[in-house]
This record gives C-alpha cells, structure tokens and sequence, in this order.
C-alpha cells in the first residue's frame, strides 16, 4: 500500500496565480523522497496541501489509501507529521516540555503515556537535557531539532519536512543528516540542498513553475547536470 | 539572546525554590497588606521595608535591577504624588501667590503623597522578587493552578512567547533602516511608521502560521495542559509565615 498519494493536484492562489500545475506523485513505505525546485516552484504550497491546511481545488491526496476530506483532517493529521521551516512558527509555548507534550495531550494520551512520550522524541533528536528549558534560550540548531521532536511525539507514520537545513551552518546541517538517517520511516524532504538530497534520498522530485518536470531515481537526477541547471538548482556552464 | 523582557533570574535560593503558587499567594497577601496600611503610619511602612528588603536578600537580587524596574512604575504614580500636597489642606507649610491664584503646600497631601508613594515602591519590589525568582512559564501554570481563565494564561504564554522573537524582528528592521539613515526628523519618524506597520504584517502572518502548526498537532480548541506542581511543606510555611507577619505589621500599624 502506498503511503501517499498525490494525483493531479493543482492550485491557484486567492489573487489568481497559479501555484500548483497538474502535479502528481506518491511515496511507498520504504522511500524518501526529496522534492528539489527553485524558489517559487510551489514546494511550500505542495506541502500545505499534503496536511489539509490549504483547500483542494482540483485532484486528490490519498494517505494510506483515505482520501484527504475535511472529515478525515484528524485522521490525515495524525498519520503525516509536518515539520515547518521555521521553528519559531513550530514552538508556541513557554517550554520545550510544553511544546512535545503539546500533540501528545490533544491525542488524549495520559499522564504518564505523554510523559514517555515527550521523553523518547527528545531522547531521538539528542535534546534530553532541554525539557524546562523556554524556546528562545536556545540555538537555531537546538530550536530545529526540538521542533522535530514535537512532531516525532506524535509517532506519525509519514514524516514531512520543508528546509531542514536552511540557516543551519554546516556542522548543524551534518548533524542534522545523521539524525534524519537515523529515523526510519518514509519521509519527504523539500530542500535546495542537493547534499542533502543526495544524502537523504532514494527519490527526487523536480518541481519548477508548480508543475512537476522530473520524478525519479536520486543518482539518476541529481546526476543530470542539464536537468538542475535548466530549473536553476546548478549553475549553468 | 538575553533580552531586556527577560525578568527571571537564574538562582537556587530558598525563593527560586518555593512553588509559584505559594509565591503567588504570598506576594498577594504581602500587597493587599501593604494597601491597607493607614495613612502616615511610618512604622508599619518601616517594618513592611524591612520585610521586602529581607526578601530581596534572600533572593539574592541585585538592588540596582529593581530601582531599574521602578522606571516602569513610577510614571503611573508620580504625577498624583507631585499634585497631592497642593490640593489637600493640612496646615500651611508654604504658600506662594501668583497673581490672583494661590499655590499652598500642605502637611496632610504631603503625608497622604508620601504614604502612596512607599506603598507603590515596596509593592513594585514585592512583586520584582516575584518575577526574578519564578520562570513565566511556572508563574502562568501558577495563575492557571489558582483558578484563572485558561484563556487569559494561554494569551499571556503566547505573547511571551513571542515578544522575543518580535523583538529580534524589530532589531533586525532597525538594523536594516539605520544602515540606509543619513538624518532627517520627518524621514526618522516616518519610517519608524513603517516598521510598525511591517512589525505588525509580519506578527499577523506568524500567528496564521502558528495556528495551522496547532491544528496539525490536534488543536480543537481546547487548550490540554500538564500540571505538574507538587506543594511542600516549605511552601505553606512560607505563605503562613507571611499572612501571619504581613497582617500583623498592618494591624499593628493601625492600633499603635
């Protein structure tokens, strides 16, 4: 069974313009699957839709074949975990402890079952020490990993994750690769890192203008020099 | 980054230790107290400043950082302090005529303008240790504990939350306008108009932002919170010892 699939999705913006062209895909258990694209390309726009926050106009989302509907929101929401590019948009409350137990108390967990929880995502993004700690005593790095941690609390069964390294300096991004390693599971990357990519992934997508220009095998496409430099994800020459 | 709102202040005194609650509670005590105290009676004021001073050095606070908070209370409180001794009567201590009007000085608004002054410079370093001694974050579970609107907690949480990030925002639009400023009143104040009103853009789309990462972690409105405190027996010996010396400094005050 697929994990995700998206078929003929498109979207245009409040003001008219056009954000997502016909795009389809899906992720099989196994896969991580970066989607790669220039700024603009509607890799953000795509990924709102993947948890139900932006309205489908045209096409459909399938998670572990249910159609994604304002009735199965729950349901979709609990499967697929988003991890938003900026943490401070992520942790709203006044301590990490707070902002992990956050989804475990609205799944209706008790006491003890979030406090286990809260403790084992920390312990998988190596923040254990930081559970009294508030948000903004702690590093850009530190704020990232926290906010994974508040969607692994939730032990969602797709993993969603939009700029994992953007701001990081390399050695919080290096970091950031063995943790991700780390976690099994399908996941799906939105990044103009290619190492990342090519660290992360056994699938890359290529999204320019909305519409999706290249599916498939990571070495395949991140090898196809045209390719990224037509969609300005290398240089061209 | 250390920020200018944070008021907590890393320690392991007996104050730090105590449960926000019985903090909470035992400050309330102290203030209301404090209120109560008659008119002119300087030696419950006395005691009442040796009980607040007792309690700054227990906390071990630096004296310098609660006359640096009594910038933000005293504005409230000085223009009644600075009228009160020229419009009540009293006996005349000083009189001045200016044309038809007269401006007298006289001793009952000066005792009256002293008592609210003390009452609001002890009440504002009570509550200084307060918040020196006790992170927001257990304060507001404090609150919410004693029975406030959840709603009212969780707005508070918010806003601290996100004053520092709105404040690294502003400093960012400041360091962005200052390298491009070459002087100019009208051009200064005018752009100060634009980053309010950018400030402003940029807090509404957040907060769009933060609610849809609410509602994918199961947001439904109802706002789930841990309470973990636990009440020792230090910390209703603390609020007891404070009702019992806090009312009787102001009683005492009333009687002798």
């Amino acid at each position: 069974m697929k994990i995700l699939a998206v078929c003929g999705l498109s979207y245009t913006y409040p003001d008219g313009q056009p954000a997502l062209r016909d795009v389809s895909f899906s992720v099989d258990e196994g896969e991580t699957l970066a989607i790669i694209g220039p700024n603009g390309a509607g890799k953000s726009t795509l990924l709102l839709h993947l948890v139900g926050l932006l309205p489908i106009l045209a096409g459909s989302i399938k998670v572990l074949d249910i159609p994604l509907s304002i009735g199965t929101l729950k349901q979709i929401r609990r499967i697929v975990g988003l991890v938003f590019q900026n943490p401070d948009d992520q942790l709203f409350c006044p301590t990490v402890f707070d902002d992990v137990a956050f989804g475990p108390l609205n799944l209706g967990l008790s006491l003890v079952e979030v406090r286990q929880a809260v403790g084992h995502a920390l312990e998988m993004v190596g923040m254990a020490g930081a559970v009294g700690r508030s948000p903004h005593h702690l590093s850009l790095g530190e704020r990232k990993r926290v906010a994974l941690a508040c969607v692994l609390a939730s032990t969602p069964r797709l993993l969603v994750l939009d700029e994992p390294s953007a701001n990081l300096d390399p050695g919080g991004k290096w970091e950031l690769v063995g943790l991700l390693k780390r976690l099994v599971g399908p996941k799906i990357i939105v990044t103009h890192d290619l190492e990342l990519a090519g660290e992360l992934a056994t699938q890359v997508m290529v999204m320019d203008r909305g519409e999706v220009v290249a599916l498939g095998d990571v070495k395949a496409i991140l090898s196809d020099h045209g390719l990224l430099a037509a969609h300005r994800l290398a240089h061209i020459g | 980054m250390r920020s200018s709102f944070d008021l907590y202040l890393d320690g392991a005194s007996l104050l730090h230790c105590r449960d926000p609650r019985a903090k909470l509670l035992a400050m309330l005590v102290l203030v209301v107290a404090l209120v109560l105290v008659p008119v002119g009676c300087w030696m419950a004021f006395g005691l009442f400043s040796l009980l607040v001073l007792a309690l700054v050095v227990v906390a071990h606070i630096p004296l310098a950082r609660l006359l640096r908070q009594l910038l933000v209370v005293l504005p409230f409180v000085l223009p009644a302090v600075l009228f009160l001794p020229f419009l009540h009567g009293g006996t005349i201590l000083w009189q001045v005529k200016m044309g038809g009007w007269h401006l007298t000085l006289g001793d009952t608004g000066l005792v009256l303008a002293g008592s609210i002054l003390l009452k609001a410079i002890l009440s504002a370093f009570a509550l200084g240790v307060l918040v020196a001694t006790t992170r927001m974050a257990d304060l507001l579970r404090g609150v919410d504990a004693l029975g406030a609107p959840r709603l009212l907690t969780t707005i508070f949480g918010f806003m601290y939350r996100y004053l520092f990030v709105i404040e690294d925002e502003a400093h960012r639009l400041r360091a962005g306008r200052d390298v491009r400023y070459y002087g100019g009143l009208l051009i200064g104040i005018r752009s100060v108009g634009h980053m309010a009103g950018s400030l402003f853009i940029r807090s509404y789309d957040r907060a769009e932002r933060v609610y849809g990462a609410m509602l994918l972690r199961g947001y439904d409105g109802t706002h789930r919170s841990l309470n973990s405190l636990r009440v020792g027996w230090a910390d209703v010996l603390m609020v007891m010892a404070m009702t019992v010396l806090a009312v009787s400094i102001s009683l005492a005050g009333r009687w002798l």
